[in-house]
């Protein structure tokens, strides 16, 4: 690329022109190598599909939602009161369910895959991982999620890091379950690496004010449960972000799911209609070379 | 032919023809074992091994006229561990019953006694006092005297059959007539003869080490040691086929302690790189003093691990069952070696109404025991989270004994939109003496914004009810 340096300038002035220059010209290169990455026009990633997306390989973040429901809330504030709520809790009855669907995913292709639910803050009951069969409420019920579920305790963020890299990289395990706490950039892109390298999902339960925090994550979702008419127990799941996807036309990004009472699965996932059209209208159509989804 | 209580029942006799013996029965009932004398020889070996727990020195009884078919223990001093020799008896042949060997036993100041009371005493388990051989063994048969065949039917030409008769011949004239075998084998028995026996051994397990020439504070020397000695460990296990369950490290360290670590093992394993990782975090902590003189690497407890038949597993290929399997196992040993095995669990389900204790956490390197049947549940009545420790709430209901209104516990709370329950759930009486437990009311409480708690209020006698939240469906 050549720069024209007017002449009257200054020697401080030309230097300054010729590093925006050089500048300028790193930052078009590294969109050019970003456009041509074949990741980034991967059909499968249009929202369209949305129902395989969180077993995509990688890092899958999931939050709770804010105490009062809106994203930003300044009560929400690292340290303010609201958060010390010792019932911030993860959305465990969803991801129990993605933990079925994972380990019966390995199980058609005949290997027995474990799951392992990393730090006690996401160690759901254990009654709560039996399948029981409606037709037959007395059985013993599929227990096969149990059986194959290894409850991991670790202590601090770095020895939950390392625990969930380990296991990502383990071919026996079909989904990884951790409490996403803390975890910095750094820790978020050592997980997704080690993600791609093992094949298995990493599902980290974050807790709602750190929306903010960055992090290399594939996915991020935001689960709030919703009031209901009938004892049934309903969730808004919401697709905050996904790397590297474009959304398809007419494809949700809101759903309304609700956790069946006598087999405790989670309802096919269905977009909310409502709230679903006039949140794309108004969104432009997303950039070929944006990094931020 | 020896053969089970039923078949004896049924009209099963030792020398019966297999034919006829067959006859007795449906020919899809019984089963049929050759006789193998080396593979019993082998198992009552195994038995004398696992007889150790009784005393240090086991002999397989290897004296007798016809093919070994008992053990020998020397057992003085031992009984006192036990309480008595009443009860080391007791367990002894207990825990063969458990093992499902039927036994019989004596314990006597000879093993020639207590060879010939197990055998033809008067019962199954016999104890005799010191000094009361004599009487003891006079009623029973010679043959009880580990006698061979011509001796035993030359006595019985002359019409001695019982012991008694033997002990009131003078003495000196036995040797004369029946052979010094006869005096000795009644010495013995009378403990006027030394009898030994030659315990077997258990054999070492499998150990390695390197010293040396001066102490070397050098990480990667000692590293590079370990590494080499895993692989002579290894090769020392596969001879066996055998892999470690627990193996111990030392690094001896001059002018201080040893420097020791142990590192177990879910399922036995001799792969060098396996164990390797999990040696390496430990031995990078170790704290190495003034150098290290020698490294010794000891399997304290190996597993059998037959050969395999090596396979290539290569990049982009579909992973058998066996090998899935196998990277699981690891995964388990890595973590539960850095974390510690209490850490790494996996959980089982018991029978108990009670939520907290309807369900155990054990080490998940120790392997999956059965879960057991649970009443039917359905998941809306257990929460998906359940508290380690419940958080206590304050309530507002209406009425006494009504739906909650609204429940505040520290740092939340607010009004409830709709209150399922109660369900009441009493103490376990037959663990809890009586008054000690205190009945629980749970209910299913719907929060403002949708959540569902899982609210229990505490109601003992005299004084007021206490109210927690135990979980939630999350």
């Amino acid at each position: 690329m050549r720069t024209t340096v007017p002449r009257h300038s200054g020697p401080a002035e030309r230097d300054r022109a010729a590093r925006q220059a050089a500048a300028r010209a790193v930052v078009q290169a590294a969109s050019e190598a970003w456009a041509g990455r074949p990741s980034h026009r991967d059909p499968h990633l249009a929202w369209l599909h949305v129902p395989s997306l969180p077993f995509l390989p990688g890092v899958h973040e999931w939050f709770d939602a804010p105490p009062d429901g809106e994203p930003g809330d300044p009560r929400c504030g690292v340290g303010s009161a609201r958060c010390a709520d010792p019932l911030r809790l993860p959305p465990l009855a969803i991801l129990i369910d993605l933990a079925w669907r994972a380990i019966l995913q390995r199980d058609q292709a005949g290997e027995g895959a474990m799951v392992l639910w990393i730090g006690s803050r996401c160690r759901p009951y254990s009654h709560a991982l039996v399948r029981r069969d409606p037709s037959d409420p007395h059985g013993p019920g599929d227990r096969r999620l149990l059986e194959r579920s290894i409850f991991v305790e670790a202590a601090g963020a770095a020895e939950r890091v390392w625990a969930i890299d380990l296991a990502l990289r383990c071919a026996a395990v079909a989904a990884v379950i951790a409490d996403g706490r803390a975890l910095s950039m750094a820790d978020s892109r050592r997980l997704q690496i080690a993600a791609a390298a093992g094949g298995a999902p990493a599902w980290l339960a974050r807790p709602a004010r750190e929306r903010g925090e960055l992090s290399a994550a594939r996915t991020r979702w935001l689960v709030a449960p919703e009031p209901s008419l009938t004892s049934q127990q309903t969730w808004r799941v919401e697709l905050l972000r996904c790397k590297g996807g474009q959304p398809a036309p007419g494809s949700a990004r809101l759903w309304a799911v609700r956790r069946d009472d006598a087999t405790g699965r989670i309802h096919e996932w269905a977009a909310r209609d409502g709230d679903l059209a006039p949140r794309l209208a108004d969104r432009p159509p997303a950039p070929a070379r944006s990094k931020i989804a | 032919m020896h053969c089970c209580e039923r078949a004896q029942k049924a009209g099963v006799r030792a020398g019966l023809p297999l034919a006829q013996a067959r006859a007795l029965f449906r020919a899809d009932t019984i089963r049929l074992e050759a006789d193998d004398p080396p593979r019993r020889r082998a198992a009552l070996r195994s038995l004398a091994t696992w007889a150790q727990r009784f005393s240090p020195a086991v002999a397989v009884d290897e004296d007798g006229p016809g093919e070994p078919d008992g053990l020998l223990l020397d057992v003085s001093g031992c009984e006192r561990v036990f309480g008595g020799e009443a009860r080391l008896l007791r367990q002894a042949r207990g825990d063969l019953a458990g093992l499902g060997f039927q036994s019989r036993a004596a314990v006597a100041p000879t093993f020639a006694c207590a060879w010939a009371l197990s055998r033809f005493g008067d019962g199954e388990a016999i104890i005799v006092e010191p000094g009361g051989q004599r009487g003891a063994i006079a009623p029973l048969p010679v043959e009880a005297l580990r006698l061979s065949a011509e001796t035993t039917a030359e006595l019985a030409e002359i019409g001695i059959v019982r012991i008694a008769h033997l002990l009131e011949l003078p003495r000196s004239t036995l040797p004369a007539r029946f052979g010094e075998e006869l005096l000795r084998r009644l010495d013995r028995a009378l403990g006027q003869a030394i009898e030994t026996i030659e315990p077997v051994r258990p054999i070492p397990p499998p150990a390695v080490e390197r010293c040396f020439d001066g102490p070397t504070a050098q990480m990667e020397v000692i590293e590079l040691t370990v590494r080499d000695l895993l692989a002579r460990l290894a090769d020392a296990l596969l001879q066996r086929e055998g892999g470690v369950r627990r193996m111990e490290v030392e690094l001896v360290r001059s002018d201080l302690p040893p420097e020791r670590f142990t590192i177990t093992l879910g399922r036995p394993s001799r792969e060098v790189r396996h164990l390797w990782t999990l040696l390496r975090p430990k031995l990078e902590r170790a704290h190495l003093g003034f150098g290290v003189e020698a490294v010794r690497l000891r399997a304290a407890s190996i597993g059998r691990l037959p050969h395999e038949q090596a396979e290539h597993w290569r990049e982009g290929e579909p992973a058998t069952a066996a090998q899935v399997r196998r990277a699981g196992d690891e995964l388990l040993d890595a973590l539960a070696n850095r974390l510690g095995a209490a850490r790494v669990q996996r959980a089982m389900l018991r029978e108990s109404h009670l939520p907290e204790r309807a369900f155990v956490l054990r080490p998940a390197i120790e392997g999956i025991s059965g879960s057991e049947a649970c009443a039917g549940l359905t998941p809306r009545d257990r929460p998906t989270l359940l508290f380690e420790h419940p958080l206590e709430a304050q309530v507002v209901s209406l009425t006494p004994d009504g739906p909650v209104h609204r429940v505040q516990w520290r740092g939340g709370g607010g009004a409830v939109r709709r209150c399922l329950g109660p369900e009441r759930l009493e103490p376990e009486w037959w663990r809890t003496p009586p008054g000690h437990g205190a009945a629980r009311d749970c209910f299913a409480v719907q929060e403002q914004s949708g959540r569902w708690l899982w609210l229990v209020r505490q109601h003992r006698d005299g004084e007021p009810d206490q109210w927690s939240i135990h979980g939630a469906w999350a």
